[in-house]
């Protein structure tokens, strides 16, 4: 009988192995999809035949939330230009450092890329001596989102600008609900304090969401977040923006003043954007890129960001690169003085 | 004497804990000290009544474990630990029928249709359910693309 | 206000949505019942689709897998003791006990009815009550978050009678299993041996799935007999029979008071389906009159469980749709699929679009029926899964708990976790420790622990101000009233008892 199921389990093998083998293959993706096709065939045939089959694309937030419907809506549109479809697949996990680290290491074969989170995606090499990427282990492809840091208050406050809030934490206690320490909300209230001398006492929740409810309910005075986390509750007319960190103001919010013009220069911006690993052939880097450009550009595509509230801001590989590097540098700087 | 080994392991792991703790902030270690430190101490209280109760229990028969049970248990075990190890290596879709044939066997299933019937069955409605309808990723193991 | 009922009537009724809520309803059902695939998870994959939809329809769609998703959890968690998501542990508890009785049918029955009035009570609540309710959400800060999360955990003292030391230190070992990870309030990495994995905490879902599911597993492998029931001729029958119309009745009271309860900590943002059952669990089994029955097959207890779930979804909107504040993880993603069709949360879905909230609730209340139709119909034929030879059945759960912790984060460590607290299970059940204290403490623990520190930080270290507020001190009366009360219960008993004796031994 032993022998019997041996040979059984011989046929079933086989036979599994064409079911999978077949199968669609191409939907679902793993670490080791080191694919040797493109590196065996000649570089040129290979690289103008591309791209001959779906692109992964590694998110490192959970499905629903907002970096994977930006992320989703991007390449839905993008494939419309790139000629094959793009697969996101959700690897959450330590504020995206799962997902970037296994992106660092994926093939280079132009058949997997991902999404980064700057400042965030910047910030764990630096303050984490374990993290096992850095900038360099990735090439650039381009930006697609650029989402200001603010502080609010609740819609019945006092405090209308800077200027008021911190006065007010010079006369007493001001609770301002972040991220939590090792966030680039943290980072900018830090500056914040060291530029004014003052302090706020940084109340630590799980995101957004329930900083808000404190804001509301009155258990906190003023919350640090994104501008575009704000639009819906400031529309609803129970919260107001004292101020937006970016370099020219939100069209969003033409009336908010920014930090700058307020004579406090912090700024603090959340971005999102395409990258892939390192040793890209320049020519696929190339048309992924086209493709985003021209999503960018798809008026549907604008038409539903905005209905989104997502604040568009495109930036080509070069200069995307670049305002990283500057942001590293940046981070660096702070991190010498000490971590937040 | 399970019940003694439990106690050791509970102690190790709270010990563990409280001990780590110590390089934590304070503001991070109140809580695991704290709760490990009343853990150290409950485990204690168990392993008196444990010890209590074997006095008690001298006088009873002991259960014997079958061998039967043990082997059922190792083959359950074994199987188990070799199809997630490879899961990585051969893919759900290979690994799945060979661990669901393998270990039914070894659990005594002798009627061989309603074997190869669930293992092919089961596979094929996880495939339809996770890969085409909710397109959710499975481990696909370094041999297939 | 802007509302025509003709129109929503015409939109709920047509034969696009009603199919559409069907195949919500079934998918939300195998959803929910197969182990890791979480509501979350489902509303998130679905909401794509909707894009074509009118909001509408669409939302009512996304509710309808919401709602079938919490109701499927019980039946994996009835017949095979794998709660498809953590919200289901508690009625596996007494659920896979009568599975084993023999008595599934009735189980899987109750639980369908129980998910149906706790479903609809909190739908009706959504739709009645919503704005005067969303003041309660945003009244909840830490301080009140801390006691809710307390009064949760006091279930633990409650499951543990006979063995307050054995339930004690397996809560708290979840507990102290929580802690392991980024502790938010410092930024600081504990326990977590350099892993990225763990940084963001022990994964819930596969300890649940090892602990329940794969435990299962050997203790079904190694078992005599040969199916999960009781082997004896009188229980082929009794599988196939759904629960009588008296026993419903009997509970009538229970399911709405349980409906209720799920429906409020549904509202308040970040208290989930465990904690609502968990009360709803608890208080049933204060005011019942068999309490000793709980945890060996208490329909009761499995009722109120079921009905306090599905009160959650109702609830978990309320936040949602009012103010925008998600009140769980899935009506976080809802908000993704509200602002998909261009709403926006607040007054103006009451008012100006009206039509559409309202295609959504009565579309929820249909999608509802429609799962009760469907619970029941299918009782009679899900039971016989626990005739099915145990060696056939156990390696099937196994791949299904395999896949199902792989496909939350598509991480392989995630399984091997699962695993791990598939062979902990397992030496808790022999040593007769019990797992739910494990869950509630993996769960809790973390929320009571980062609220107190939280509203620490909020009053500058003045512990007066977590009893300070009027909810405060009602939680506070009603954690001493669940830690007492059991006590009381067992003094009354025996004080009647102790007057009964005089009279036998005449």
């Amino acid at each position: 009988m032993r022998v019997r199921n041996l040979m059984l389990y011989v046929v079933i093998l086989t036979m599994m192995v064409f079911f999978v083998g077949c199968s669609t293959a191409s939907k679902e993706v793993s670490k080791e999809s080191a694919s040797s096709n493109t590196a065996s065939n000649e570089p040129s045939e290979a690289v103008s035949a591309y791209p001959e089959k779906p692109v992964t694309v590694i998110v490192g937030f959970s499905a629903g939330g907002g970096t994977d419907t930006a992320a989703r809506m991007l390449f839905q549109y993008a494939e419309k230009y790139f000629g094959q479809k793009f697969a996101i697949v959700n690897k959450p996990g330590a504020s995206g450092e799962i997902a970037w680290t296994e992106l660092a290491m994926s093939d280079p074969d132009g058949y997997t890329i991902g999404f980064i989170n700057p400042p965030t995606f910047l910030s764990h090499p630096i303050q984490r001596s374990g993290c096992q990427y850095e900038l360099e282990d990735f090439s650039i492809i381009a930006n697609i989102v650029s989402d200001p840091a603010i502080i609010a208050v609740n819609a019945q406050s006092d405090m209308n600008s800077l200027d008021d809030y911190f006065a007010a934490a010079a006369n007493g206690d001001i609770t301002v609900g972040y991220s939590g320490p090792g966030s680039s909300e943290s980072l900018m209230l830090r500056q914040l304090e060291d530029f004014t001398g003052k302090s706020v006492n940084k109340i630590p929740f799980d995101g957004s969401a329930p900083s808000v409810v404190a804001l509301l309910g009155g258990h906190v005075d003023s919350v640090c977040m994104n501008v575009s986390e704000a639009i819906n509750y400031v529309e609803e007319g129970n919260i107001k923006i004292i101020g937006v960190a970016s370099k020219k103001r939100v069209s969003d919010f033409p009336d908010v003043a920014t930090f700058d013009e307020q004579k406090y220069p912090i700024f603090n911006i959340a971005l999102r954007g395409v990258a892939g690993p390192k040793g890209m052939d320049s020519d696929m880097l190339a048309k992924i890129e086209d493709s985003i450009y021209k999503a960018s550009q798809d008026p549907e595509f604008l038409k539903k960001a905005e209905e989104i509230s997502l604040p568009i801001d495109y930036l080509d590989a070069s200069d995307y690169k670049d305002l990283l590097v500057e942001m590293t540098e940046t981070l660096k700087v702070e991190f010498e003085k000490g971590e937040w | 004497m399970a019940q003694i080994i439990a106690s050791i392991v509970l102690f190790i792991v709270s010990g563990y804990f409280f001990i780590a703790s110590n390089s934590l902030p304070e503001a991070s270690a109140v809580f695991p000290k704290f709760v490990s430190g009343t853990l150290i101490i409950l485990t204690a209280i168990y392993l008196f009544q444990s010890i209590m109760q074997m006095k008690k229990d001298r006088e009873k028969p002991k259960q014997e474990v079958s061998k039967l049970v043990l082997k059922k248990w190792l083959y359950t075990f074994i199987a188990s630990i070799s199809y997630i190890a490879l899961l990585n290596i051969l893919g759900f879709y290979l690994m799945t029928p060979i661990y669901l044939l393998s270990l039914m066997f070894l659990l005594g299933v002798k009627d061989k249709k309603l074997a190869f019937g669930v293992a092919l069955g089961s596979t094929l409605i996880i495939y339809i359910g996770f890969s085409l309808l909710l397109s959710v990723p499975v481990p696909m193991g370094i041999l297939f693309k | 206000m802007a509302l025509d009922i003709g129109v929503v009537l015409g939109n709920v009724f047509s034969i696009q949505t009603i199919l559409l809520m069907i195949f919500g309803v079934i998918i939300g059902i195998i959803i929910g019942a197969l182990p890791g695939l979480s509501s979350t998870m489902g509303v998130a994959l679905f909401i794509p689709v909707t894009y074509a939809m009118d909001p509408g329809t669409g939302l009512a769609f996304l509710s309808a897998i919401y709602m079938a998703s919490t109701y499927g959890g019980s039946i994996s968690a009835i017949l095979i003791c794998t709660p498809g998501t953590p919200a289901a542990i508690i009625t596996a508890m007494d659920g896979y006990e009568l599975t084993k009785q023999g008595r599934s049918g009735e189980a899987l029955s109750m639980a369908t009815i129980a998910s149906f009035f706790g479903g609809i009570i909190s739908v009706v609540a959504l739709m009645l009550i919503a704005p005067p309710l969303s003041k309660l959400v945003i009244e909840f800060g830490s301080a009140e978050m801390f006691l809710l999360a307390v009064l949760g955990l006091t279930i633990i003292v409650s499951l543990s009678q006979g063995s307050m030391v054995k339930g004690l230190i397996v809560g708290l070992t979840g507990v102290l299993l929580a802690t392991v990870g980024t502790d938010t309030l410092t930024g600081a990495y504990r326990f977590t041996f350099d892993k990225m994995e763990l940084f963001g905490g022990m994964p819930v879902v596969p300890t649940v799935i090892g602990a329940y599911s794969a435990s299962q597993v050997f203790a079904l492998a190694v078992q005599k007999r040969s199916t999960i029931q009781y082997d004896s001729e009188d229980n082929v029958k009794k599988t196939y029979n759904i629960v009588s119309v008296k026993e419903i009745i009997k509970n009538g009271f229970n399911i709405v008071r349980s409906g209720i309860i799920g429906t409020i900590v549904g509202i308040v943002p970040g208290a989930g389906m465990s904690i609502a059952s968990a009360l709803a669990y608890n208080t049933t089994k204060n005011t019942s009159k068999k309490p000793g029955l709980f945890g060996k097959g208490s329909l009761e207890g499995l009722a109120a469980s079921e009905a306090a779930n599905n009160g959650v979804v109702g609830g978990s909107l309320v936040p949602l749709l009012t103010l925008g504040i998600p009140g769980n993880s899935v009506s976080a993603v809802f908000l993704g699929g509200l602002i998909i069709h261009g709403l926006r949360p607040g007054p103006s879905l009451f008012t100006k679009y009206a039509n559409i909230s309202y295609t959504l609730f009565i579309g929820l209340l249909v999608s509802t029926v429609l799962m009760m139709i469907a619970g029941l119909v299918g009782a009679k034929y899900f039971g016989k899964i626990a005739t099915v030879p145990t060696n056939v059945i156990a390696p099937v759960i196994m791949s299904l708990c395999v896949i199902g912790s792989y496909a939350i984060r598509n991480n392989i460590f995630d399984v091997q976790v699962m695993f791990a607290f598939g062979l902990i299970g397992y030496a808790m059940s022999r040593l007769k420790f019990f797992s739910a204290p494990l869950v509630l403490g993996l769960i809790l623990g973390p929320i009571a622990e980062s609220e107190f520190r939280r509203a620490m930080m909020i009053s500058n270290g003045d512990v007066s101000a977590i009893l300070a507020s009027g909810i405060s001190k009602f939680l506070f009366l009603l954690i001493i009233g669940f830690l007492v009360y059991p006590f009381i219960q067992e003094k009354v008993k025996e004080f009647r008892e102790k007057k009964e004796e005089p009279v036998v031994e005449n």
